[in-house]
């Protein structure tokens, strides 16, 4: 049998194939995700010698090793990497309107504490960039606000290079062009350190989302962002992660998850909060 | 005694070139609503327009409707389309010949304008097919044709719109409260207005009036809230020239809870996945515009 170059789906089997990965991770791919879906399930059906879209369908629905099979696929149509400024318009979201807004609360309730938390930090880029966001919001009251931004992850090896705050240029393609000699100094030959000021702001530490005990510890946060992690849990796990993420939130505080990643059919304790080109999930009680 | 509302309605229907839809729109509307018309009175006036009569086909074949057999006349489209369809196609797209795209206001970019309204018809065909109805084509058309008092506003009363545009922006304030600081009156009220002068049928007259208060319309509550949706989901995917910032619960809508009470099953769309197909919604308007201008 020779492998495939390339897989062309009908409109119909694309449909199909979307909707059972969206209903199996919450995850979506519009019309014009197609092309990397194909390039996807092309690369997942020579590895497996397969060699029509119907057997792998039949085979990813059917098989007794279809959950392997699953992660596989999620790990290939997901580009599991992390950078500055990741999908800027939950960024701007978070900047222009859930942010300005937990801040006038809390100026009316007289709180001057702020706790933010990347659920899955992997390298750091998130949590940074919650910092940055922070920093232009505030400007030099900043020093007035008790901060707190928890960066956690399940790799010690990961969270330890996080720690060094030193990045190459690929974690910074994103990052709007001011922002550079703002919060960043050279490091070495082509690489970039984050500015102490900005370093100082989070705090990294291992924690397993599914571990209960360890949840239960984390408390009154205003923001979470869980972004593209959810997709590598099954269902149960999901609700467990969703629900502890929910008790871990002060009310009227924030969620954020993927961007093409929905709680449908996870949670409903969530309110849908819509903004432009972005969706956040609110706890109001 | 006059009111100031009657003195503006006065004012912008004596406007000498006020813009009328064009004769086969006219006859085609009235022929639909006539029970002694046939098809072929139809298909005779239609036809009578090659320059409609090419769009109406280009559009019938295109992934708007996602045919599978070809339409290649207007007889054929009649009975693969129904009437209804064909007669909301050529208003539709009449109101491009009327307003056509090109346009030299910096300040209002008439392209951008038509693929907010098309893909809020596009978003509003989506919302009614999910609910199971059989009415895809006005809703359509009623959704497009929303805002049609924009136009007005700006070809009339350029210097006005875009004071109340600036001042939507500066203040962050949606258009619609903008326009009522400016001109007195907003831009579905005129759109209301114009819609009465063209004779358009009740249901878009009422969604184009009552787009950001559905629950204003009499007869047509659900249509227009149907389209008050679609309008607010056009906006969050960026579609949008107001500058009002978009923070919504769809859920906790006024318009929503009207689907609601008439559709109960409204509460099954999972509206997280129904905002991710916006981007293939946004594409087929652009392809609507891209036939129809």
């Amino acid at each position: 049998m020779s492998l495939l170059d390339k897989l062309d789906l009908s409109q119909d089997d694309f449909v199909k194939i979307r909707d059972f990965i969206y209903e199996k991770s919450g995850m979506f791919f519009a019309d014009s995700k197609k092309y990397l879906v194909e390039d996807r399930i092309c690369r997942r059906m020579n590895e497996l010698l397969i060699d029509k879209f119907d057997n792998y369908y039949y085979f990813i629905k059917y098989d007794p090793g279809k959950e392997q099979e699953l992660v596989k696929l999620f790990d290939e149509v997901t580009t599991n990497e992390t950078y500055f400024y990741r999908n800027l318009p939950q960024i701007e979201a978070l900047q222009e309107v859930i942010l300005p807004e937990i801040i006038e609360q809390k100026k009316k309730s007289g709180s001057k504490t702020l706790k933010l938390w990347s659920a899955a930090c992997s390298s750091g880029e998130e949590p940074f960039t919650m910092a940055m966001v922070l920093e232009e919001i505030l400007g030099p009251s900043i020093k007035t606000w008790n901060i707190q931004i928890l960066a956690t992850d399940i790799s010690n090896a990961i969270l330890e290079k996080a720690a060094t705050g030193i990045y190459n240029k690929n974690s910074l393609r994103s990052l709007p062009p001011d922002k550079l000699p703002k919060f960043f100094n050279s490091f070495g030959d082509s690489d970039y350190k984050i500015k102490d000021h900005i370093k100082t702001m989070v705090d990294f530490q291992n924690v397993n989302l599914v571990d209960r005990m360890k949840m239960r510890m984390i408390r009154d946060f205003d923001v979470i962002f869980c972004r593209n992690v959810l997709i590598y849990f099954d269902v149960e796990s999901k609700k467990q992660v969703i629900s502890s993420l929910y008790n871990s939130l002060s009310n009227n505080g924030y969620l954020f998850i993927g961007h093409s990643e929905s709680l449908h059919g996870i949670s409903t304790a969530f309110k849908l909060v819509h903004l432009k080109n972005a969706m956040v999930y609110k706890k109001e009680k | 005694m006059q009111t100031s509302m009657d003195k503006i309605k006065d004012l912008i229907l004596s406007i000498k070139d006020l813009p009328t839809l064009p004769t086969v729109a006219m006859e085609v509307m009235a022929l639909t609503q006539d029970p002694d018309s046939s098809m072929a009175d139809i298909v005779t006036v239609v036809q009578n327009d090659p320059a409609i009569t090419t769009k109406i086909l280009r559009i019938a074949n295109s992934a708007f409707y996602g045919m599978r057999q070809k339409i290649d006349s207007i007889n054929r489209a009649l009975v693969v389309l129904g009437m209804n369809e064909v007669n909301n196609l050529i208003t539709s797209i009449s109101v491009f010949k009327t307003f056509p795209i090109t346009s030299d206001s910096p300040s209002f970019d008439r392209e951008k304008f038509w693929e907010h309204c098309a893909l809020t018809g596009e978003i509003a065909k989506n919302i009614s097919v999910k609910l199971g109805m059989k009415i895809m084509s006005e809703v359509f058309t009623a959704g497009l044709l929303h805002d049609v008092g924009k136009i007005i506003m700006d070809q009339y009363f350029h210097d006005d719109f875009n004071k109340a545009l600036e001042i939507s922006f500066s203040q962050n304030i949606p258009l619609y409260e903008a326009e009522k600081q400016v001109f007195g009156v907003n831009h579905s009220q005129i759109g209301g207005w114009i819609a009465e002068k063209w004779k358009l049928p009740r249901n878009l007259t009422d969604s184009i009036l009552y787009h950001h208060k559905p629950e204003r319309s009499m007869n047509y509550k659900l249509l227009t809230a149907i389209v008050d949706v679609a309008n607010t989901f056009a906006k969050i995917a960026d579609f949008s020239f107001s500058g009002e910032r978009v923070q919504v619960i769809i859920e906790e809508t006024a318009a929503w809870q009207i689907i609601k009470a008439e559709i109960p099953a409204v509460s099954n769309i999972d509206l997280a996945k129904f905002t991710f197909e916006l981007e293939d919604m946004a594409l087929n308007a652009k392809d609507f515009i891209s036939i129809v201008k």
